[in-house]
């Protein structure tokens, strides 16, 4: 059995005629907290796509705790044990939270174990425990982020892939969803995590790739690179002589 | 005031008809984003195939005898009508639909009425082109209440068609695969990420709407006595008129725009002419397309920011 959770090589990925990702090849061990940062455009988003089927690749191998996926459609993937949270949420809007919730635990539908991660989801996010017969359409941006992140945790998941889960939320709600991603992975949950806001991500992270333009152009330790002066000028917004 | 009621008898029978395929046609519409033109023709080998499992039972020697068709019989027609049907949905889908599922949405459109005049003609050539009497599944007892005069047939239709749609309101909302098919019809790829097999879901859409249209061509067989092969293109029309009237995508706005539509035939054959009972559907459907294009039932697609 392999150590790691995930294992790219080489991966090329095209995305409405466009080479999104151009070979890139990155590792996530078991239990670790990898973070996948980058400008608008990098190939972040169409990375997590193609690790999970949404997107075929060109070309490249993608391994999950070992296992080649090439060709294997998104549900059997899922089935493996691995969740997205996509970019923008995608709850099912017109379904209630409990709906939402629910739907995350389609492969895993026996009943006990349902109701146990239910009944932890609402621990980790008691807002949404308040909100189970609302619409999902009709919570604010931070709750939906929260019933995306619950709904894949309903899964009961071996590696969470988090796609920008700070975009277009309060300072307060953000801090809010990253310390429970810090709380997930402390459960044993491997976490590979995509965001534009780089100094959280280098805060939570504990190692990291940084991507331009579909390449890793660096990578190391989370906080090695929190001292490197090009992310400081590139992504921290700090002035390199300072 | 009892000719109102009977008219509104006929109607709401004729209505739950058109309701049990609008259903086909709206399920389809709200997970695939597809007009499938071709459930009218699913509706007609449904008729068809209840017709040649009622023969295959016997039902001449019972005529013959002056004996009823046995109650048992006759749901095992239905039954099997209703899977003959499933069987063609499915089919259809995946050889017709499925290679094109990824193209512009012309071009599974097209495809549809492709597969529409192909099933016409191929019933043409199979079932042949006379028009055939159907046999009595269910005979028929008129009584009276009131000096409304009802036929248990009317009653059956109602009933029966009421039955299925209960059956598909528990499917829909209590079942994982009911689930599946609403997260489906939401967001596709969300669905996907669920861990749901979006073909495999896409597949039971097609099969619970073509058992669904199938149960209707019986109903209509039992109702109208005559079917022919061509029976599909204007009821599986004015269903989908239904279908566009309550809200197409919406299984409730399916049932509610079937019973309108029956109704308002009924009533305009009884009160303005019969030579307009056909046009009526179509003055609706030109009515609800200038004042609320989404239908009774439907909700405006908001565009996902």
């Amino acid at each position: 059995m392999s150590d790691l959770a995930l294992e790219i090589r080489d991966l090329r990925v095209a995305y409405g005629g466009i080479v999104a990702v151009k070979g890139i090849s990155l590792d996530v061990g078991r239990g670790e907290i990898v973070t996948l940062i980058g400008a608008n455009g990098a190939g972040k988003t169409s990375t997590l796509k193609s690790i999970v089927g949404l997107v075929p690749p060109i070309s490249g191998t993608i391994r999950l705790f070992g296992r080649d996926l090439r060709g294997v459609p998104t549900h059997r993937i899922v089935a493996d044990g691995v969740a997205l949270v996509p970019e923008g949420r995608a709850v099912f809007s017109s379904m209630s939270v409990r709906e939402n919730l629910e739907l995350g635990s389609f492969l895993k539908r026996e009943k006990a174990g349902r109701e146990a991660r239910l009944e932890r989801c609402v621990r980790l996010f008691p807002r949404l425990g308040e909100r189970l017969a609302q619409e999902a359409g009709t919570l604010s941006g931070g709750e939906q982020q929260m019933l995306a992140i619950a709904r894949a945790l309903m899964g009961d998941p071996k590696l969470i892939l988090l796609d920008e889960p700070s975009l277009g939320l309060a300072p307060k709600l953000v801090a809010q969803i990253f310390e429970s991603i810090l709380e997930i992975a402390k459960s044993g949950i491997t976490i590979l995590l995509v965001e534009q806001n780089t100094r959280l991500a280098l805060e939570t992270a504990e190692r990291a790739y940084v991507l331009v333009t579909g390449e890793v152009a660096l990578q190391g330790s989370a906080a090695e690179l929190r001292e490197d002066p090009r992310i400081r000028a590139a992504y921290l917004g700090e002035d390199p002589a300072a | 005031m009892t000719e109102f009621i009977q008219q509104v008898i006929n109607g709401l029978s004729l209505g739950s008809i058109y309701a049990l395929i609008a259903l086909g046609y709206t399920m389809v519409y709200g997970i695939l984003r597809l007009i499938n033109f071709a459930h009218g023709e699913v509706f007609m080998v449904g008729a068809y195939a209840g017709y040649y499992a009622a023969s295959a039972f016997g039902i001449d020697a019972y005529e013959r005898g002056g004996r009823a068709f046995p109650l048992v019989l006759a749901v095992a027609v239905l039954l099997l009508a209703m899977a003959a049907a499933a069987a063609l949905g499915t089919t259809i889908e995946l050889l017709a639909y499925r290679p094109v599922r990824k193209a512009p949405r012309l071009t599974p459109l097209i495809t549809a009425i492709g597969v529409s005049l192909f099933l016409q003609n191929a019933g043409m050539l199979v079932f042949g082109p006379n028009p055939r009497r159907y046999p009595p599944i269910l005979k028929e007892v008129p009584f009276e209440i009131g000096g409304v005069i009802v036929t248990n047939i009317k009653v059956t239709i109602f009933v029966v068609a009421l039955a299925l749609m209960t059956a598909l309101r528990f499917f829909v909302l209590g079942t994982w695969t009911g689930r599946a098919m609403r997260a489906v019809s939401i967001h596709p790829d969300a669905a996907r990420l669920m861990g749901i097999d979006v073909d495999r879901t896409i597949r039971a859409c097609f099969a619970i709407g073509s058992a669904l249209a199938a149960a209707g061509g019986i109903l209509f067989g039992l109702d109208q006595i005559m079917i022919n092969p061509l029976m599909g293109v204007l009821t599986g029309l004015k269903a989908f008129v239904a279908a566009v009237l309550g809200g197409i995508g919406s299984i409730p706005g399916a049932v509610l725009g079937g019973v309108l539509i029956g109704l308002a035939e009924q009533l305009t054959a009884g009160y303005l002419s019969p030579d307009y009972r056909d046009a009526i559907t179509f003055v609706i459907l030109i009515l609800v397309l200038m004042l609320k294009p989404e239908g009774l039932l439907g909700v405006v697609k908001q565009e996902k920011v």
